[in-house]
């Protein structure tokens, strides 16, 4: 979500426009703030002169749209780390505080810890694990997800979804395959 | 215990989350910019058509581009959009054989392929109508077939031959390419000579798609192999199919052979050589070296191209002419052009004119 695509003119176009009208907003507000004619002299440069760049010159921008994309990936890492770090470190820590469910204890010489399980009509043996298989899918990850919490008693497991959603947001998928719709015959 | 670790949860999740207020607001800049960035094609590109739609099968060679295409496609992901254009049959450009002086038989060369059509050197001003027939993915043999439907045309015309090297002499040999079944050469069990199979073609996706490693396989043309004597064997026998198609129609057939960029650069020639299978016979310009000879043969006159182009003529990410490249090959069309007219109005003296440009064409090759 966060990684620009592929360069080619029309991106490269429309990156420098995006750059020059943030870039020349936020010196504007920065501007501002410090009271500084400079700064907004700077600001309108940045403005006009990215575009102007890009439209005119499209192959130059294609350097800052690489580190741009460098620069995204590098986020996205630290991202992720911090965000996992955050889920464990604060909140599964403090949930671990509240004890476990798990029986961790060595077990007894003569306990066994084999479960007991109904059996199963043979019809159906067919869909024991075929149904399994459907409770994540990508589309709708959070409906699964809130399920099988509230159906295993995590409920608590809710309040990582904000956590989730962001992880989501800034995994970075590299897509090898060739695009499609592109006329590839040579 | 849920309860307590219901709200111990919310407690910590309510910290994580201001903890990840700066992360968050960083993340949302990138994104904002991403997202901005890909509404680019809606406002610099015109729409584009994906590959199946612009193409359709024809029976015998396989697939054709659409009649009357007014479109733009995508090709190579970074060299963005390119416009093309195809008459009512499907073959690029407005206008007609009948109209034409010049007619070129090719692949992606001959269509156009990665520069608007406007830059084609069939559009480049030179004074004469050129007609090109071609789609890009052609083989040889396509184009042999092609010139047989439409020989009752080509009376009094100069036909122009583009072979490319990059995968031509080698794709004449596979019935497919990719998953579109292509028309192919191969030797019967029953005959040692040579015949075209089209029998295959049809719509139906061909189920191995491996992929050709076209590189590796120009290295094997420019050595001494069973395979690539095979090419060549294959590559003498369309000449000479279309050597004949010609002469029954009345039309003077030039070959233009086109070399691969990387065979015009001393570090390309070397990457050719690090892939070719026998170093002692590898000889980077052994395939022009070889349809010289088989023109020689059969009396045909060639250009070669490498005399001609240097890397420059050719885009950056894919192997095929920029609009600088496609102004010159349009300025030696209009050259052989010109000689044909000379050589048929008897104006020569003693060579033909056109074999003393072939000749110019081809006296640097060693």
């Amino acid at each position: 979500m966060i990684l620009l695509p592929s360069a080619r003119p029309a991106y490269l176009k429309s990156f420098s426009i995006t750059l020059g009208v943030l870039s020349g907003l936020l010196t504007s507000i920065l501007s501002y703030w410090l009271d500084s004619g400079v700064l907004l002299y700077f600001g309108v440069v940045l403005a006009g002169g990215f575009p102007l760049l890009g439209l005119l010159w499209p192959q130059i921008v294609s350097t800052p749209y690489s580190y741009w994309n460098v620069l995204a990936n590098c986020f996205a890492r630290f991202a992720r780390l911090f965000l996992m770090g955050t889920c464990f470190y604060v909140i599964l820590l403090a949930v671990g505080r509240a004890g476990t469910s798990i029986n961790l204890a060595r077990p007894r010489p003569d306990q066994s810890l084999w479960l007991p399980k109904k059996t199963l009509s043979p019809d159906t043996y067919a869909y024991e694990f075929a149904g399994s298989g459907k409770h994540f899918t990508e589309r709708g990850w959070l409906r699964s997800y809130l399920c099988w919490a509230k159906a295993s008693g995590h409920v608590w497991a809710f309040f990582l979804v904000p956590f989730l959603a962001m992880l989501s947001a800034v995994e970075i998928y590299r897509d090898r395959r060739f695009p499609a719709g592109v006329y590839t015959l040579f | 215990m849920a309860t307590v670790r219901v709200l111990l949860a919310a407690t910590a999740a309510f910290i994580g989350m201001l903890f990840m207020i700066p992360v968050a607001v960083i993340g949302l800049l990138f994104w904002l910019i991403a997202y901005l960035t890909r509404l680019g094609p809606r406002l610099f590109e015109a729409k584009n058509l994906p590959s199946e739609q612009l193409i359709e099968f024809a029976p015998t060679i396989g697939w054709k581009p659409k009649a009357n295409l007014d479109a733009y496609y995508l090709t190579m992901v970074r060299d963005g959009a390119f416009h093309t254009v195809t008459d009512s049959q499907g073959w690029p450009g407005r206008s007609n054989i009948s109209d034409s002086s010049v007619v070129v038989f090719g692949d992606s060369y001959a269509f156009g392929y990665g520069v608007d059509t406007r830059a084609t050197f069939w559009r480049c001003e030179t004074g004469i109508s050129i007609k090109a027939i071609g789609a890009p993915g052609y083989n040889m043999v396509q184009e042999v077939l092609l010139m047989k439907q439409l020989s009752a045309q080509l009376t009094g015309k100069l036909v122009i031959w583009f072979i490319y090297f990059g995968n031509d002499l080698y794709d004449n040999l596979l019935p497919n390419n990719r998953h579109y079944r292509t028309p192919f050469v191969r030797k019967s069990s029953q005959s040692p000579e040579w015949e075209i199979t089209t029998r295959h073609v049809s719509p139906l996706s061909w189920p191995n798609r491996s992929d050709p490693q076209y590189y590796d396989k120009l290295a094997t043309m420019c050595c001494k192999t069973f395979l690539s004597e095979r090419a060549y064997s294959a590559c003498e026998f369309l000449l000479s199919e279309a050597k004949t198609i010609c002469k029954k129609a009345d039309a003077k057939l030039v070959l233009m052979t086109i070399p691969d960029a990387i065979q015009l650069t001393s570090g390309g020639r070397q990457r050719l050589a690090d892939s070719a299978p026998d170093i002692h016979s590898f000889d980077p310009i052994l395939p022009d070296k070889k349809i010289r000879e088989m023109a020689l043969k059969l009396g045909i006159s060639v250009i070669a191209l490498e005399n001609y182009l240097t890397a420059r003529d050719y885009k950056e990410r894919d192997p095929h002419w920029n609009k600088k490249g496609h102004q010159r090959v349009a300025e030696i069309i209009h050259q052989v052009w010109w000689q044909s007219i000379l050589d048929t109005n008897e104006l020569a003296t003693s060579a033909s004119a056109t074999d003393a440009l072939f000749m110019t064409a081809v006296s640097s090759v060693p």
